[in-house]
């Protein structure tokens, strides 16, 4: 069992509570008496230690990481909602390590959004560490497909502007698992594990794995509460943990529940009681909302699956200034897949002696698509009072440009010579269950407490020593994937934090 | 091949697995044992389907080598698909073949009756495509995934921790369950599987001209 008094307890050891612990740790002191801050950084799943070394990996995450498809990755997700990882390193042990730091308008975004003063300038320094400490770069010329190249000058020749993608990753041998997505057993791929959780254990950090948060020990004094300890699970045993400090970073879902869980959320929840309400825990969340891609068959292959197809091109197409309703096209042109993706592929024959015959020839090379990704101003998910995810809010900016960007799509691939291309034309439909990824917001930072939940400093509005800080603080969803955007950010908050309370 | 159309109402009564079939509906669907359950073999039909799906010829092995690893009984683990449907996607094709079930169709009208399922063309009652599809194409999703994900050599044994129990003598934890001694999924595909350790010094030769940092 842990020990029961911190200075800091921080919930969530994804993306962003090991960059916060690490930070904290070693930068931070305690303000009355200028000691060393003891930081607990709790997880709800497995840890698997070992000192990083890109490009071979440690023994046991090697061991561990087995990239088969015998379902045991499982183990390291949640169980009620398997898009989410439960295992120290979180989500940046499974992401793709696309890297699409911030853009412009991501910037004027969340400032739009909410009034919060995350401009460019303040966020320099973290995206400056981020770049470096993620290895952040663009993908080498030497492992492009031929498709991608032929897409980069089709793509260039009708006047649109390809760019090549960047990776986060350092020394990675492409061996293509992580497009499954399973973990890398060769810690190339830019996670907290190899980069901030060996910096906040030589700080002293306790991590503390396989321990459940139930709730957050919340007291009403007044109109407002106070955040005082932790009541945590762990092998069949609840109990206690005090803390001066709570910092939360479950992420966009673990965090609203757990808040709500403690009593902290609308009224409506159906949950624990209500202690403090605010009505934007669980609500407003940003994403891209899932709308169907288009691909292509090639006559030829359009790679030779030597070194895996990580790392294409994309490509921006905005129609105004501001950035809202931008198009964002990942292009991928000759990837491998596992044996068992590219059998359901929607090009394979059905069956047979040609479905075999597809496999054994790795058809698969054959086959690109362009995925286009939309930011817009409206649409949102939100958490309901019974706990479910649900999508609302006016879609017809999204529908819009998601057919816009579908027919774009149709054109470059008909001018890269595809001979099967999917139709653009199925009409798009968005339910109140379409699904989405990046999903930030549930908790979001804003100056206005009426429409958020922190402020700018991660700071809650309504419970004292409680802070909130992972993609559940973004007000908006980025252009690209949110992974590096909210490690940036999460160095910026730590800054913060410390700057407020731990100096 | 029979066009008349039919009910599906009509199409039960009249054939002569019809009475099965109704019983099934009373009997609990989503069985996910092999074997005969409430008149359908849930078992028989999908190693035959499997068959199909992934054939076998003379030095190319298919699905049905694996059968003696009890494939057929992996792919029922996770299969939904209802004792109903999957009856009459077996009696169906007697319809079309003479009175001939599934079962007992041969390869080439087995195929003939996969493609009439797939288009859904030559099958008069619309809802009874649908079910026909529905059932071809789950047991096609998971035969594949079942198959090509390499089973049975498709996981490692594993320590009471979860920690995999790697060969006697690895010291380089590959994780490769996969041996020569019988042809599964990723040698049809000539896939590789998780890397040897020859084939990781080899890409970073590589990695290590263009892009490395130590």
């Amino acid at each position: 069992m842990a020990e029961t008094k911190y200075d800091v307890a921080i919930v969530g050891a994804g993306f962003s509570g090991p960059i916060l612990a690490a930070k904290i740790a070693e930068k931070g002191v305690h303000p009355q008496t200028g000691d060393r801050l003891k930081v607990a950084l709790i997880e709800a799943g497995p840890y698997f230690p070992g000192d990083p070394r890109a490009g071979h990996g440690s023994p046991l995450r090697r061991q561990m990481f087995t990239n088969l498809e015998d379902n045991y990755d499982g183990t390291y997700l949640w169980e009620n909602d398997r898009s989410r990882a439960k295992i120290v390193g979180g989500s940046s042990l499974h992401w793709g390590a696309q890297a699409f730091l911030p853009f412009d308008v991501d910037y004027l975004h969340w400032q739009k959004e909410t009034g919060v003063d995350w401009t460019q300038e303040n966020l320099r320094d973290g995206v400056a560490e981020i770049r470096r400490e993620f290895s952040v770069h663009d993908f080498p010329d030497e492992i492009d497909t031929q498709g991608n190249k032929l897409f980069y000058d089709v793509a260039k020749e009708m006047g649109y502007d390809p760019r090549r993608q960047a990776g986060a990753r350092r020394n990675c041998i492409y061996c293509g698992f992580c497009n499954s997505p399973m973990m890398c057993k060769y810690d190339s791929r830019a996670s907290t594990v190899v980069t901030y959780i060996p910096v906040a254990e030589q700080n002293g950090v306790e991590i503390i794995p396989d321990t459940y948060v139930e709730k957050i020990l919340i007291d009403r004094q007044g109109e407002r509460g106070v955040a005082r300890g932790l009541v945590c699970s762990s092998e069949g045993s609840s109990y206690e943990l005090e803390a001066d400090k709570i910092i939360v970073s479950g992420g966009f879902m673990g965090s609203p529940l757990l808040l709500m869980r403690s009593g902290y959320g609308p009224k409506e929840w159906r949950g624990n009681p209500i202690i403090v309400e605010n009505p934007n825990v669980g609500q407003h969340i940003d994403g891209h909302a899932r709308t169907p891609g288009v691909s292509a068959l090639f006559d030829e292959p359009m790679g030779d699956g030597e070194l895996s197809n990580i790392g294409g091109y994309y490509m921006i197409h905005d129609e105004r200034t501001d950035g809202e309703g931008r198009l964002l096209f990942r292009a991928g042109f000759g990837g491998m897949r596992l044996p068992s993706q590219a059998a359901l592929n929607s090009y394979a024959p059905w069956y047979g002696r040609e479905h075999k015959k597809w496999i054994r020839d790795k058809g698969i090379l054959r086959i690109g698509s362009l995925s286009p990704s939309n930011s817009k101003p409206s649409g949102r998910w939100y958490i309901d009072p019974d706990g479910q995810l649900l999508y609302g809010g006016d879609h017809t900016l999204t529908i819009r440009r998601a057919q816009e960007g579908r027919a774009m799509a149709y054109e470059v691939l008909k001018k890269m010579g595809g001979k099967k291309i999917s139709s653009p034309d199925a009409p798009v439909t968005i339910t109140p269950r379409t699904g989405g990824s990046h999903k930030v917001g549930s908790c979001r930072a804003g100056v206005d407490p009426k429409t958020s939940v922190v402020n700018q400093y991660f700071e809650s509005h309504d419970v004292d020593n409680l802070l909130v800080c992972d993609g559940s603080a973004i007000p908006r969803v980025t252009t690209g994937n949110t992974g590096t955007p909210q490690a940036s950010l999460t160095v910026f908050a730590a800054g913060r934090m410390i700057a407020r309370h731990f100096s | 091949m029979s066009k008349t159309k039919v009910s599906r109402r009509d199409f039960l009564k009249k054939t002569t697995t019809g009475a099965t079939v109704t019983a099934v509906t009373l009997a609990t669907t989503q069985c996910a044992e092999p074997g005969p359950a409430g008149g359908v073999d849930r078992s028989a039909l999908v190693a035959a389907i499997g068959d199909t799906l992934i054939p076998s010829d003379p030095g190319d092995p298919g699905y049905r080598i694996l059968e003696d690893h009890n494939i057929t009984a992996e792919v029922l683990k996770q299969l939904r698909v209802e004792d109903e449907d999957l009856a009459l996607f077996d009696s169906h094709s007697a319809e079309m073949f003479s009175g001939k079930g599934f079962l007992q169709l041969s390869e080439s009208e087995r195929e003939q009756y996969f493609d009439a399922v797939f288009s859904g063309d030559q099958i008069a009652d619309p809802d009874i495509a649908r079910t026909l599809q529905r059932v071809l194409q789950s047991i096609r999703r998971r035969v594949f995934q079942v198959y090509y994900s390499n089973y049975p050599e498709h996981a490692l044994p594993r320590d009471a921790d979860g920690v995999p129990v790697l060969p006697a003598g690895d010291t380089h934890q590959i994780t490769n369950p996969n041996t020569t001694a019988l042809v599964t999924g990723w040698d049809t595909a000539g896939y590789m599987g998780p890397l040897s350790w020859e084939e990781e010094e080899r890409r970073r030769a590589i990695v290590q001209k263009i892009d490395w940092t130590e």
